[in-house]
């Protein structure tokens, strides 16, 4: 074969980063796409279910922690948030543990929802930063001033998975880590006392009307 | 004020180190994990702080919290009045922060809403700015010593005045010192002028917090953990809002990616929640 001048491989791998710059944009453009219909999903079924004012209480949580399970990275959040407790905790531990965080979320949520009157929830923009998708929103009630979250999406084989949401700036998972992580300190380092203070919570607001 | 009013403040304060520093625990070093979460969580003074808390929030079910509850018979366009006045008095301290962070475009939007709410907006009841696209912004010296690379120092739950650290502590008398309304009130003698001024910012403050921390108290299990992350990253954000000028159309993130920065230096294996 010819030895080619140096040029044509420079035009040569010029024109391979072209290609692979517009594939990896394309493939940016359609993962955020994913995202938005994601969390739009979100919103319009939960602002469904609670609006439906003909279900029981009851229904409401359960339908509402479906909603959860498939939204939320929960098992994710919940190893998280305990941070090196977690890899020091027992697999019973570990298991009892997730299930009162699940449940502990969704009587918290599942309450504020409960007067839920409608309101307009609006995509404003979508982000990639590093593995995270992160998608701004906004919801507008009436009576109230507009309050804007954002999504921390993660997308892991085919699924999206919320792993964080922050209101005003205040992000949910790490509010969370803090406060676990200062239960269990204060109770010396045990998983244990976070599940028992979790169960006490959730009891408490399930007793709230 | 008099001589006697200082000297009880001082040995106030000095009472208030010494609790401090007394109740400070020690660092965990025998095992570096539990030495980084207490270098992370930076709170030496829990013990003191906690009880402090306790007392705060004595001292707010006793009289602050009933006589917000009253003030909120108000409708709310007359507390939002009562607020965007007391906020517009704020404008020679938030004008001098923004210039002292190097902020000019900032600086502008200050003077711009100063002069558009203390006219049109009568005398700075209505927040006309807003309306017109000048959002309002707060900046005080705690954030300026924050962009002039101070750090935060440890957390102080202060008596009274709620969560805080050195630097915001110290911003807060700064504040209060170069206040044109300060100066001019110790002038005229009329004392009664900052006092009212802090009474009705409290009340206010307490007002736009009510939902907020009545949710936060019902659903947390540790209301003094949830309150000291709380204040932490809002202040981040705050802060955050000025240094990065390029980020601002991002402000509701910027804070949160230096929040994420910390964490990569605290455990790498848990960098980002969901993990």
């Amino acid at each position: 074969m010819k030895h080619q001048k140096p040029g044509f491989y420079v035009v040569v791998v010029g024109l391979c980063l072209l290609v692979y710059a517009h594939v990896s944009v394309a493939h940016a453009n359609k993962i955020s796409a994913g995202a938005e219909i994601f969390i739009k999903t979100l919103a319009t079924t939960t602002q469904n279910t609670f609006l439906n004012k003909n279900l029981a209480p009851s229904v409401h949580k359960e339908k509402f922690r479906k909603i959860m399970v498939g939204h939320f990275d929960l098992k994710g959040v919940g190893k998280w948030v305990i941070g090196r407790y977690w890899r020091k905790s027992s697999d019973n531990e570990r298991i009892k543990y997730l299930h009162v965080f699940e449940n502990f979320i969704v009587e918290n949520y599942a309450k504020r929802f409960k007067n839920y009157t409608k309101a307009e929830f609006k995509i404003i923009k979508t982000e990639i930063r590093g593995n995270s998708i992160f998608v701004s929103s906004a919801i507008n009630a009436s009576e109230s001033d507009p309050v804007n979250i954002v999504w921390r999406v993660n997308y892991k084989d085919g699924e999206y998975k919320i792993i964080d949401f922050l209101i005003e700036g205040v992000s949910w998972a790490r509010t969370q880590r803090s406060e676990f992580a200062s239960v269990i300190r204060n109770n010396g380092g045990k998983v244990s006392a976070l599940i028992i203070a979790l169960n006490k919570k959730i009891t408490y607001l399930q007793s709230q009307k | 004020m008099s001589g006697k009013f200082y000297t009880i403040c001082k040995m106030a304060l000095l009472g208030y180190a010494l609790f401090a520093v007394s109740a400070c625990s020690s660092i965990p070093e025998d095992d570096p994990e539990a030495a980084a979460e207490y270098r992370k969580i930076n709170d030496p003074a829990e013990k003191a702080n906690r009880y402090i808390f306790k007392f705060n929030q004595g001292l707010d079910s006793v009289i602050l919290k009933p006589v917000t509850g009253i003030y909120r018979i108000f409708p709310k366009f007359v507390r939002n009045g009562v607020h965007n006045f007391f906020h517009n008095l704020k404008t020679p301290v938030i004008l001098a922060n923004d210039i002292l962070q190097g902020e000019p475009v900032r600086a502008g939007n200050t003077l711009t809403r100063f002069v558009i709410n203390t006219t049109i907006g009568i005398g700075g009841v209505r927040d006309q700015a807003s309306n017109w696209g000048i959002q309002s912004h707060s900046e005080d010296f705690g954030q300026t010593l924050a962009v002039w690379g101070f750090g935060e120092g440890p957390y102080l739950m202060l008596p009274i005045l709620g969560p805080s650290n050195p630097r915001d502590a110290l911003g807060k008398v700064v504040d209060y010192l170069v206040d044109p309304i300060t100066w001019w009130a110790r002038n005229k003698d009329e004392d009664w002028i900052p006092i009212t001024r802090t009474v009705v910012n409290t009340i206010d403050t307490r007002d736009r917090l009510w939902d907020a921390l009545e949710d936060l108290e019902k659903s947390s299990i540790d209301y003094y953990a949830a309150v000291r992350s709380l204040y932490r990253q809002q202040r981040n954000r705050e802060i955050a809002n000025g240094q990065r000028p390029k980020e601002k159309k991002n402000s509701d993130l910027s804070g949160y990616f230096d929040l994420v920065k910390i964490d990569d230096l605290f455990l790498k294996s848990d960098i980002e929640p969901g993990k």
